[in-house]
């Protein structure tokens, strides 16, 4: 079979179901739209990765023209349109910043398209990191869009939001075949447009205002990728992805653009000095969050530098302070986090981190660390996702966006509460992927000794992410007394769980049977560049060529610590379950509220300093290139 | 691995409750005389945990029974990788796990006493667990390996025949593993969060009967492993002169503890954030740096 077929499904039947819930306005067609949507993008992704599999490497797929369409010129003319459509938006928001990025990325691109032609061949290459991505996008995309029928059901713009949604999957697989960067460029400033208009969504003071930030913040990085297109045209020779790669440029100067599109990626990715614009997004509706911290946008910055990570690699200073600014985004956003009430915020703090870890894996451009950078990106999507579908639920089943509002949520809604502690501990425990992923950061940064100020980030960053979650979870489980007749808790909509215990069931499943998802998705991804991946499980060890873990005989630990006092407890008659100690005082009226440290840890004061430092790094690494 | 070897290391495993119980005793009984009073038996901690096996069941809620157990076995697994001749970090971040557990299990019961222990019990790591880490970095840049067979292997300080002792290289990680263990034996100055005259035992204070059993249990291989953690740095190719070593380098770390214990007074717990950062982490910076620069060769 050609791959034509299941890219288009991958990347205009989505945009064609978003076009088409907006004509249709009425909320059952909208909801089987997205049904389909759903089930056509999970099974394409699917197909492109037996696909992939069965021809052993990338697939090359020219459609400069297809059925007649001059697709590349098609595009070429839908970027123009963006980038007026920006200058539009810029105008009338009467925003500075947004018409001079707008009109200084025309600059660059529309000379580059009069001097040169914009078709390379091939089109869109398929491997299998940009499965990983298209599977990433495809799957948890269409769950989250699944469980946003529900969640938005009694929203009045529901078409305009599932057209932006479905167009956001949809540009997202596009951003992660292109072969031609100009494309990637395109698909890229789209997702930029949709995540604007979802930021937006609630027309809201608070709405507008953080849906300009995260257009101005990543517009900026718009300019960086924008700019970087002619120069890479310059010392390249070419703007196919493939043919970059393959070039090693005698040139110092060549960097210039790789340090550009790093730029870009940093603020695609809420990197540190860049973070604002995604604790704004938090005033989206909670599906909206879910994709941009999991899915898609956040994603597409790391994608990006995985990709170009050989080129980076090249360079030793550009890539030593691309892993200093990720290190350090790791360890600032982690003891930021410590301070925050609202979820969503904690929860953000905790995606700019495991970004930064993926970003210092990259810097760090070792196979081994290239491994780590890949399995964190897979595993933090699920978890994510989960995390931020269980907010949502918490939000309209539990009524709160606080953090203290979960208090013994144990009792109230038992299946919640469970679903976020086992999310939580997906994130953080062993010897589930995302900790195998930092660990395997850690113990990589301690082999060179510039590295070594890495090591200290990640360290105090795991900790003080062990910290806060934990005592997150301290307010969910912090359960009352039962009493005599509990109410019965309201169920959960099965459009809520279904989405949420299927992300569950994947963070477990791929963290226990870790072998294949390395040698089936993270091998093949590295292995082009960098040759075999030198990490192995046999799914009951996991090894990496500096140590290993005993994965499945954690496993089986964890089992017998949950089911073995479960067994105890049946024996344990109803008179044993007694009230805690209470030293004589009366606990009806105990407000638990927990420790945030606001006083010692303030993340205001914090990003005062975290900021200038970043910039500072960002200065060395476009300046370092000169030397 | 042999036969022998393998079972040497079951039985070790096996034994390790015994010691932490031992110590305890031990340590009660000094702490008595010290103190001009009789104590109790040697084995006190041992007929305590019999008794408590015994006592009717009695419980707050079942989920805090399930971290309880979940603290054990992360504490176990802690032990077991490091009698596998594991690697040091996933050692370190699984003992870690437990201490999420043991402060998971106490925010798993509507107690202020038990949610102020929990809580400064995760401070008390947020100090400790990343100095206790970075001493595993250091003894991994000296000897080029996070794997303890390697490790064992590869330590080379020749010091009288005995070719490594990594005690000596390493002074400054010895004392930050004797100050995490002080921490983790809940012993003064460093017994924050179960300060039983303060908040009733915190993050102890809802077990009772057979499941305080278990977490003392627990509570003994920590201790274990944590003295297995200060052996690391004596070993040597000759396996009696490598025992008697261990033995005495722990011998001599646990009177240290019994000293400071006894004459030293209950820290708060931001004292201990302070003390780590100010005093533990610069220390350790010292030797990581020195480390370093003497592996590139400026200093001989």
């Amino acid at each position: 079979m050609s791959a034509e077929i299941p890219v288009l499904l991958a990347v205009a039947f989505p945009v064609l179901m978003g076009i088409l819930c907006y004509a249709l306005r009425n909320r059952r067609s909208i909801a089987a739209l997205s049904f389909i949507s759903s089930a056509v993008l999970i099974a394409t992704s699917l197909v492109l990765f037996w696909m992939v599999r069965d021809n052993g490497g990338g697939i090359r797929l020219d459609m400069n023209e297809f059925a007649g369409i001059p697709v590349s010129e098609l595009i070429m003319v839908l970027d123009s349109f963006l980038m007026f459509y920006f200058l539009y938006i810029g105008i009338k928001l009467k925003n500075l910043p947004t018409i001079i990025f707008a009109v200084l990325q025309m600059i660059p691109l529309f000379w580059f398209e009069s001097q040169h032609q914009g078709a390379v061949t091939p089109s869109f290459y398929i491997d299998s990191l940009a499965v990983i991505m298209v599977l990433i996008v495809s799957i948890i995309g269409s769950l989250i869009v699944i469980y946003a029928i529900k969640y938005m059901e009694h929203d009045k713009k529901q078409a305009r939001f599932f057209f932006f949604m479905l167009l956001f999957l949809g540009a997202m697989n596009g951003a992660v075949l292109s072969n031609n960067l100009l494309w990637l460029f395109f698909f890229w400033e789209v997702t930029t447009l949709c995540c604007y208009a979802l930021i937006r969504h609630e027309e809201t003071e608070e709405a507008i205002k953080s849906a300009t930030r995260a257009l101005v913040v990543t517009l900026g990085g718009g300019v960086a990728f924008a700019l970087a297109i002619p120069l890479i045209f310059e010392y390249f020779g070419s703007v196919s992805f493939i043919d970059i790669l393959a070039i090693s440029p005698a040139l110092g100067l060549a960097f210039i653009p790789v340090a550009l599109i790093a730029l870009a990626a940093f603020t695609k990715s809420a990197q540190i000095p860049f973070q604002s614009w995604l604790l704004g997004a938090m005033v989206a509706p909670t599906p909206v969050s879910a994709l941009l911290h999991s899915a898609t946008m956040v994603n597409l910055g790391v994608y990006v530098l995985i990709r170009s990570a050989p080129a980076i690699g090249l360079a030793p200073w550009l890539s030593f302070v691309i892993a200093v600014v990720g290190g350090f985004t790791f360890f600032v956003t982690a003891l930021m986090a410590v301070s925050q009430v609202t979820i969503k915020r904690v929860l953000a703090y905790s995606t700019i981190g495991n970004l930064g870890l993926i970003v210092m894996c990259v810097g760090i451009n070792t196979p081994l660390s290239l491994s780590a950078a890949i399995l964190l990106l897979f595993f933090h999507a699920m978890s994510k996702a989960l995390l931020f579908l269980s907010a949502g639920v918490v939000d309209h089943e539990g009524h709160t966006k606080k953090i203290t509002g979960m208090e013994g949520m144990i009792r109230s809604i038992p299946v919640l509460a469970v679903t976020v502690v086992a999310a939580v501990m997906t994130m953080m425990m062993l010897p589930f992927g995302m900790f195998i992923g930092k660990w395997v950061a850690l113990e990589v940064s301690t082999t060179r000794p510039e590295l070594l100020l890495l090591t200290g980030f990640v360290i105090f960053g795991s900790v003080l992410t062990s910290l806060y979650y934990t005592k997150w979870l301290g307010l969910v489980l912090s359960a009352p007394e039962e009493p005599e007749h509990p109410p019965k808790p309201h169920p959960l909509s099965k459009l809520y769980t279904i989405p949420m215990f299927t992300l569950l069931a994947g963070a477990i499943f791929f963290s226990v049977f870790m072998g294949p998802v390395i040698s089936e998705l993270i091998g093949p991804a590295v292995a082009p560049y960098y040759g075999l991946t030198p990490m192995t499980s046999d799914n009951i060890t996991f090894f990496t060529p500096m140590g290993w873990v005993p994965s499945l005989l954690i496993f089986v630990l964890i089992v017998v610590a949950i089911f073995l006092p479960l067994k105890m407890f049946k024996s344990i008659p109803k008179e044993a379950v007694k009230p805690v100690y209470r030293c004589g005082e009366d606990f009806e009226q105990l407000r638990l509220k927990g420790f945030f440290y606001e006083r010692e840890v303030p993340d205001d004061r914090i990003t005062r300093y975290a900021n200038p430092i970043a910039v500072i790094l960002l200065v060395i690494m476009l300046g370092v290139i000169f030397i | 691995m042999n036969t022998i070897d393998i079972a040497i290391r079951i039985l070790l495993f096996v034994l390790a409750p015994a010691f932490g119980c031992l110590f305890f005793g031990i340590d009660r009984k000094l702490t008595a005389r010290m103190q001009n009073r009789v104590g109790p038996p040697l084995l006190q901690p041992w007929y305590d945990f019999k008794k408590l096996m015994g006592k009717t069941e009695e419980i707050v809620n079942h989920i805090h029974l399930v971290f309880a157990f979940a603290y054990v076995a992360f504490i176990m697994l802690a032990l077991g990788i490091f009698l596998m001749d594991g690697d040091l970090i996933v050692i370190c971040f699984s003992l870690g796990a437990s201490q999420v557990f043991l402060a998971l299990g106490a925010f798993s019961v509507r107690s202020p006493y038990s949610h102020v222990g929990a809580h400064r019990h995760l401070l008390q790591m947020v100090a400790v667990e990343p100095l206790l880490i970075l001493a595993a970095v250091t003894i991994k840049l000296q000897t080029g390996s996070f794997v303890l067979s390697d490790i064992y292997a590869r330590s080379t300080y020749p010091f009288f025949g005995i070719n490594t002792i990594l005690l000596l290289s390493l002074p400054v990680a010895f004392f930050i593993v004797i100050l995490a263990t002080i921490v983790d034996t809940q012993k003064s100055p460093f017994d924050i969060s179960t300060a039983h005259s303060e908040i009733v035992s915190g993050t102890f204070v809802e077990y009772s009967g057979p499941y305080l059993a278990i977490t003392k249990l627990g509570h003994w291989f920590e201790l274990s492993l944590l003295f297995a953690f200060v052996s690391i740095f004596f070993s040597s190719d000759v396996l009696w002169i490598s025992i008697a070593g261990k033995l005495t380098l722990d011998f001599a770390v646990f009177l240290l503890i019994l000293v400071i214990d006894n004459s030293t007074a209950r820290l708060t717990i931001d004292r201990l954030v302070k003390f780590s950062v100010r005093i533990g982490l610069p220390l350790i910076i010292i030797n990581i740096v020195l480390i370093v620069i003497s592996s590139m060769g400026v200093i001989a």
